[in-house]
């Protein structure tokens, strides 16, 4: 059994059939995760270079690291598909230079991360939701497409301790979002809302609960329905995904009241976050751990902010970019601006974001040719088992940026 | 007869809302290599609904130009099952996304735009980091 880094879901039983490093059969991967293992025989694989040009690794390496020590306030940005090592040497790396750190979270989940980890928020493992959940209500996020076995591994179909039937009979899948997505048409009961109208409904349920009926992009009928259902549950979960986190403009302060409010009626509704790269959360509690932050930090005394914004005020003048694509991610403006400056890539494969790279270092693909340990989206730790460890094309994330830790 | 008028007609322009939302394919290819035929396929093209389709003079697999004023790209249309517009979270469509000022989170969901036939060619993935 190999574990799958398509997602945070991290699959712990991915198939991996293989003869001379040639992939021949995958058995319990979704297609999000085939992707991952693909891109072992790709082409596009990711190549030493400075200035455009080829040159051995060590070379680039070099060239890397003095880019970087060169720069005045340089950002370190990336490392959601790094393992948990890899990401304890990038903060080391990014300590010593001063520099900005970030990762795609503060453009994301991390708010909601950071709500979870200071107790904010009520939680459970994905284990537990197995074992227990009965109503499972998905707020802004198409699971089918954006973490495709979370409902067949985890939440909707499996049997559980204590929900032997399965979704036959043990468990209702509720769906709130602002399209019929592909989850919406499998859901028991899907709620349409009108974009942005996340909040005004967040605000309609407690009152709903006690039976009144307030103004909200639901109708009536709707609302009470989504109220009796979350009343009446034993084990109630929200999944947030990236609709209801954009939709409150990050401000979670309504999710929160939420709680309390379900709190005192007596329903102890529970929060997982839902879509993001495999070792977020694990980038997330690092940071947390030490600096009670969960991204955004700035290593050389500045205020913390963003990466987006860090680029856009110009108060980064070099970048590294590690197993991450913000050219291709961050708005148009912003990813231009970004492209104006140095940038050294670590990554495993060729993306916009290495094409404008000054100097680009190749690295293995964690979770298929390096090993390691990440964290679960729900916190639960893993420990990787690469089925390609022993033909790996190039080093992996943790030895490079360790290497470059110790020449800046 | 119809038809044969219609060539000499400007093609409309439709004002549309936009939803960015993950797509099983974009994920599969973006994990993949994002420098192949597939992943342009499956990332530059909008889904919209069959109204905004007719309206806009459009038959599945035509190219569409997406404007938001500032900036644009071309893109393939086909005809979705649902009333709401959406594209795949790729740099096609975030090409078209602007940074809000004071670090706010970005609207990387939801964005106004007009479409538009037009004969142009799907914009390569490179020339949207250009200038």
């Amino acid at each position: 059994m190999t574990i799958c880094t398509g997602c945070s879901c991290l699959c712990d039983d991915a198939v991996v059939a293989h003869r001379d490093g040639t992939i021949y059969g995958l058995k319990n991967v979704c297609y999000k995760g085939g992707g991952v293992f693909r891109a072992a025989s790709s082409e596009q694989r990711l190549k030493p270079t400075v200035d455009g040009k080829p040159v051995e690794f060590e070379a680039a390496l070099k060239a890397a690291a003095k880019l970087l020590a060169s720069a005045e306030h340089p950002l370190v940005y990336g490392l959601d598909v790094c393992t948990d090592s890899a990401q304890d040497a990038a903060i080391g790396l990014a300590e010593k230079l001063g520099a900005a750190l970030d990762d795609p979270s503060s453009l994301c989940q991390g708010g909601l991360v950071q709500q979870i980890l200071e107790g904010n928020l009520p939680t459970c493992t994905l284990d537990e939701v197995r074992d227990n959940a009965d109503v499972l209500l998905y707020w802004g996020t198409d699971a089918m497409n954006a973490q495709p076995r979370h409902f067949s591994r985890y939440t909707f179909y499996p049997r559980g301790e204590n929900r032997q039937h399965g979704y036959s009979t043990d468990r209702s899948l509720l769906v709130v979002d602002v399209r019929n997505t592909d989850t919406a048409k499998i859901a028991n009961r899907f709620y349409r809302v009108k974009p942005g109208g996340d909040a005004g409904v967040l605000d309609a349920i407690g009152p709903a609960v006690d039976g009144r009926a307030t103004q909200c992009d639901l109708s009536s009928k709707d609302l009470v329905d989504l109220a009796r259902r979350l009343k009446k549950a034993e084990y109630p979960v929200l999944f947030c995904g990236l609709g209801l986190i954009y939709s409150l403009g990050g401000k979670l302060e309504k999710l929160v009241e939420l709680s309390h409010s379900m709190d005192a009626k007596g329903v102890k509704l529970r929060f997982l976050p839902v879509g993001c790269n495999y070792n977020m959360r694990g980038f997330n509690e690092k940071l947390h751990e030490r600096l009670g932050m969960v991204n955004s930090v700035d290593f050389g005394g500045g205020a913390s902010a963003n990466a987006l914004q860090m680029v856009m005020e110009d108060r980064v003048d070099a970048a590294l970019i590690v197993g991450s694509d913000p050219l291709s991610s961050w708005p148009g403006d912003a990813a231009k601006k970004l492209s104006s400056i140095p940038l050294v890539t670590l990554d495993a494969m060729v993306t916009p974001t290495s094409k404008k790279s000054g100097v680009t270092l190749p690295a293995a693909i964690s979770g298929v040719e390096s090993g390691g340990t990440a964290t679960r989206i729900d916190g639960v730790s893993v420990t990787l088992d690469p089925p390609f460890e022993k033909n790996r094309p190039w080093p992996d994330d943790c030895e490079t940026l360790e290497k470059m830790k110790g020449m800046v | 007869m119809m038809s044969e008028m219609g060539k000499f007609l400007s093609a409309p322009e439709v004002k549309i809302d936009v939803v960015i939302a993950r797509d099983i394919f974009a994920a599969h290819e973006t994990h993949a290599g994002k420098y192949s035929s597939q992943y342009a396929s499956v990332c530059a093209r909008i889904t919209l609904p069959e109204s905004v389709m007719e309206k806009a003079r459009l038959n599945a697999g035509d190219a569409v130009e997406v404007s938001t004023g500032q900036d644009s790209i071309v893109v393939t249309a086909r005809t979705g099952d649902d009333d709401v517009a959406w594209m795949s979270n790729s740099p096609w469509v975030n090409s078209l996304l602007k940074t809000p000022e004071g670090g706010a989170l970005p609207s990387l969901k939801l964005f106004s735009a007009e479409i538009k036939k037009t004969r142009e060619s799907i914009t390569p993935l490179d020339s949207l980091f250009a200038g």
